[in-house]
């Protein structure tokens, strides 16, 4: 078995991670996926949204994923929020609290948006 | 409150806060011997007994000291060395001892004298019967039989005086007993004790302990606070921690990316 180096993991689970955001979207029949966070965390928003937008061009989706700001802290992102189709939750594991998850599912079913899922930082 | 915490959570709050956990605890332990070194108290005075006590000046207290067992010759089963002792050590604290040591002192120094020998600043009316009985001190060894008794005071006339008059005292109980109990006087001894001045001590020797226990101390207390603080913060607002913790709440992990610094 060949081991990994660490910079190989990295770039094996950012690829899982956006397969499965985009085979999710597929599923869903969705053509505009929102990145949002609790946090803020626009640096990896930003990265995991070229990434997907790369992807799905190589694979021939019709998808197009957008970098929004925190859904719950500006309402300007809510407002870009409901021109999409579903949206992904970008968080870091310890530092997300279960009460700005609430909000946020809060926020989303109040503007009925579709929660895919959420992509967790290290 | 206690459905999102669990034993891991507990783990996950305390590495999360650990370099906040390690400085604030540094910091503390820094302040603390700080304040053991730094800080200085006086030392409370001690009572040294004939209403003298410690000052910033060095004092001399003179002590005569006897010791000595009671030895019975009689027939009397009831009373032996040990019972003796025992008795006359208890009347010493007598309304009728008291009497007796007042008249025999004050025959031999009066009340004026005794204030003065003593530099003293109470009045003579406040030398009463039982005035001289806080003088005199007294120990039992193991055995219940030899006593020690002696006295100190300021001055080496007045303790050898009190001394005797107690002896005295003694002397009087064994002729009631028909000359049966004979005093055997092992040692008369007198000294001069030196009593230090107060000083000024840090709070480290007032507690007697080094200042690198008190730091380890100091320390190791507020790691341990610091821990139970960050489980606190984490009971009082739980993070999800893991890939379990989402999908309880039915939100489905993706995935999970780890982007290296600089992109």
């Amino acid at each position: 078995m060949v081991r990994m180096t660490k910079k190989e993991r990295r770039i094996q689970e950012a690829g899982y991670a956006v397969n499965a955001i985009l085979s999710k979207a597929k599923k869903s029949d969705c053509k505009i996926i929102g990145l949002t966070s609790c946090l803020g965390l626009e640096r990896e928003i930003q990265w995991l949204c070229e990434k997907c937008n790369i992807r799905s061009k190589e694979k021939g989706f019709n998808i197009v994923v957008k970098e929004l700001k925190s859904v719950i802290n500006y309402a300007e992102a809510l407002e870009e929020a409901k021109n999409c189709d579903a949206i992904v939750m970008v968080e870091r594991y310890a530092i997300t609290t279960y009460k700005m998850v609430e909000k946020m599912k809060e926020y989303l079913d109040r503007e009925e948006l579709k929660l895919l899922g959420v992509v967790s930082v290290q | 409150m206690f459905e999102h915490f669990g034993i891991k959570d507990a783990f996950v709050a305390i590495w999360k806060y650990k370099i906040r956990i390690i400085v604030v605890a540094v910091l503390f332990a820094i302040v603390i011997v700080g304040m053991m070194s730094l800080i200085s108290v006086k030392q409370k005075p001690q009572a040294l007994g004939g209403g003298v006590v410690q000052t910033e000046q060095e004092i001399l207290l003179y002590k005569k000291q006897l010791d000595f067992y009671l030895d019975y010759s009689g027939s009397d089963t009831a009373l032996s060395s040990k019972t003796l002792a025992t008795m006359y050590l208890n009347s010493l604290s007598k309304a009728d001892c008291h009497q007796y040591i007042a008249n025999y002192v004050l025959e031999r120094m009066s009340k004026e004298e005794i204030i003065q020998r003593l530099d003293a600043t109470f009045t003579p009316d406040s030398i009463t019967s039982s005035f001289f009985y806080q003088y005199i001190r007294h120990t039992i060894d193991t055995t219940g039989q030899a006593i020690s008794l002696w006295s100190q005071s300021l001055d080496e006339e007045y303790s050898a005086l009190i001394l005797e008059a107690y002896k005295s005292w003694f002397d009087k109980l064994n002729s009631a007993e028909n000359s049966q109990v004979k005093m055997v006087i092992m040692s008369e001894t007198k000294e001069v004790v030196n009593i230090p001045p107060l000083v000024e001590e840090t709070l480290a020797e007032k507690v007697q302990l080094s200042v690198e226990k008190v730091g380890i101390l100091a320390f190791v207390g507020a790691l341990f606070v610091g821990m139970i603080v960050a489980m606190g913060l984490m009971l009082f607002n739980p993070t999800l921690n893991r890939k379990n913790d989402y999908e309880n709440i039915g939100i489905e992990v993706l995935g999970q990316i780890e982007i290296p610094k600089g992109v």
